[in-house]
């Protein structure tokens, strides 16, 4: 019975809504062109660019986010590592920005491999991505898997 | 019919000049996205005589003992074509109850946003403006925890849109970042008196600014802005027989309702906490009129909610009260002028509610982007104008309670 305990807790704690993103084998990575004069990115810039608040990169240039998809895993764990939202959260932000005519969303990209794809072609672009699709085409700003270690 | 005409024209030309490439996913390149967003909501209470309803603008209520479909439903759908990353043409029709009961579509977006730096954003056409916090969004239910916004503060206004422009500046203040916003058009609309009169404000123009922080999980926001009415209430047979009446009060109250130039001040602060699990919202609103019938009034909302994955419980508490000082026309209460005395009486308070509710609610997200809310709002009210009240409204505090359910979705 004393052996169940660590798997029940284990189960438990992936059931929760804050987890459920976090269960993913692979750490998000936020990537950049590499002409795009940004060396890295702190989270609140990230933020602010992610969210619609304020889309300008550090290097001063306009910032065009993508997401991956509309209910990824990927976008679901980017948001939670980001703001601690869930997806319902996330979409009824943007439901507000986007139907009162404020801003638009980041463009949608199909899959990561299309993200990348699209950064390394795009000097104001930037997305998340797996780290394993990170290639020298694109810089890596946000490590979210060496963010998280102590 | 001239207005409408206006209307079809600039939607024909908005969608003339949609970008060719519909759907190209690639950044930079023309693109256009069609979404849509709407609310199936449904209302119960057992107050006889009276209709509950969400803002001054439905000229139909809920009814009592009868479900009623009408009040918070409603669908949108808008268009979005982006030029490049520099322009974007928005365009956006809302099917709701109107001041006339119907379902008449309604241009309420029609505009082109600008972008000239990553700082400034410019928007021309019709635009939704934000004197008060969020109202440009009051239509989506999807996007707050509610089933409807606080009637006691948005419930006043009857469009939430102007023709006209906007210009915003954005920078980053110390680790926040700040925004400054100024905006200015004409705006119109039907305000519905609680008895079911109309009063137009077609021509009115609306002009204000805010100045907004936001730091991690706090935005903080001061916004003013001032209501210039265009058109006359409809009082002129009173204001004729204030003037027989001859007495000096009666003379001064006819000379203020004959006021053409009606300014409406307001002062308005908001601010809102977004940190996983809590959502809390506080807006507070001073509106000020300079010549009676125009209001005087204060009102705020409190929202708060919890988030517990699918499901967010939350509560609510808004309120709105008027100052305005009611005045006598000096004309003793004899059976000859009770009816003048009472019409005087009733044109000043037809813009001042009272009204207080509370509400508790849950939110539970059933699927992707579509929601299922049910809500009770404990409401007390003494004179209000925010409901409809065909018969004399009471001038004792008198509550009613109204049962909610809605299905909010977006696409």
């Amino acid at each position: 019975m004393a052996s169940l305990l660590p798997h029940l807790l284990a189960v438990l704690v992936a059931l929760l809504p804050g987890t459920i993103g976090a269960a993913r084998a692979e750490p998000l990575v936020v990537i950049v062109n590499p002409a795009s004069g940004v060396e890295k990115l702190s989270r609140e810039e990230a933020v602010n660019i992610f969210m619609g608040r304020y889309r300008k990169l550090p290097s001063g240039i306009l910032a065009f986010p993508i997401d991956i998809g509309s209910q990824s895993p990927e976008r679901q764990q980017f948001y939670r590592l980001l703001v601690r939202k869930d997806l319902p959260e996330i979409d009824a932000y943007w439901a507000r920005l986007v139907f009162s005519g404020q801003t638009s969303p980041p463009l949608q990209a199909p899959d990561g491999a299309t993200a990348v794809q699209l950064v390394a072609s795009n000097r104001s672009a930037i997305a998340y991505v797996d780290r394993a699709l990170v290639d020298a085409r694109v810089k890596v700003v946000i490590d979210f898997g060496r963010a998280a270690k102590p | 019919m001239k207005v409408r005409w206006h209307r079809e024209v600039a939607l024909a030309i908005g969608l003339a000049c949609l970008p060719a490439a519909a759907g190209a996913a690639e950044l930079g390149e023309r693109r256009v996205t069609l979404g849509g967003f709407g609310t199936l909501g449904a209302i119960y209470h057992d107050a006889e005589d009276r209709e509950y309803r969400r803002s001054t603008a439905q000229g139909e209520g809920a009814k009592a003992s009868e479900v009623d479909f009408e009040t918070d439903s409603l669908i949108g759908l808008q268009i979005n074509a982006s030029w490049n990353q520099q322009f974007e043409t928005v365009l956006q029709a809302v099917s709701r109850s109107d001041e006339y009961g119907s379902w008449r579509p309604r241009l309420t977006r029609g505009f082109l946003r600008w972008y000239p730096d990553p700082s400034l954003m410019l928007r021309a056409g019709r635009i939704g403006h934000e004197l008060l916090p969020r109202a440009d969004s009051r239509d989506i239910g999807y996007s707050y925890l509610p089933i409807r916004p606080s009637v006691e503060v948005f419930g006043v206004l009857p469009r939430d849109e102007i023709d006209g422009a906007d210009i915003s500046y954005t920078h980053e203040i110390g680790e926040g970042i700040g925004r400054i916003k100024m905006f200015g058009g004409e705006t119109g609309g039907t305000v519905v008196f609680a008895d079911g009169s109309h009063g137009s404000l077609s021509g009115s123009k609306l002009w204000g600014g805010s100045i907004e922080y936001l730091y991690e999980s706090w935005t903080v926001r001061l916004s003013t802005g001032v209501f210039l009415r265009g058109q006359e209430p409809p009082v002129d047979p009173l204001i004729a027989a204030l003037r027989q009446a001859g007495t000096p009060e009666s003379q001064e109250l006819a000379d203020e309702f004959a006021e053409k130039d009606r300014r409406t001040s307001f002062l308005v602060f908001g601010a809102a906490y977004d940190e996983a699990p809590w959502q809390l919202r506080l807006f507070l609103v001073q509106a000020e009129g300079d010549h009676s019938p125009t209001p005087k009034l204060r009102n705020g909302t409190l929202l708060a909610g919890y988030n517990l994955g699918r499901a967010t419980p939350y509560a609510s508490f808004s309120a709105i009260d008027s100052y305005a000082e009611i005045r006598g026309t000096g004309l003793p209460d004899t059976p000859q002028f009770a009816a003048l005395n009472a019409a005087a009486r009733q044109a000043q308070t037809a813009s001042q509610p009272q009204q207080h509710s509370f509400a508790v609610g849950l939110r539970y997200d059933i699927a992707p982007k579509v929601d299922l809310k049910v809500q009770i709002d404990q409401v007390r009210l003494r004179g209000s104008n925010l409901l409809l009240d065909r018969h004399s409204p009471p001038d004792d505090y008198d509550d009613m309670t109204v049962f909610g359910l809605a299905l909010d979705f977006i696409f």
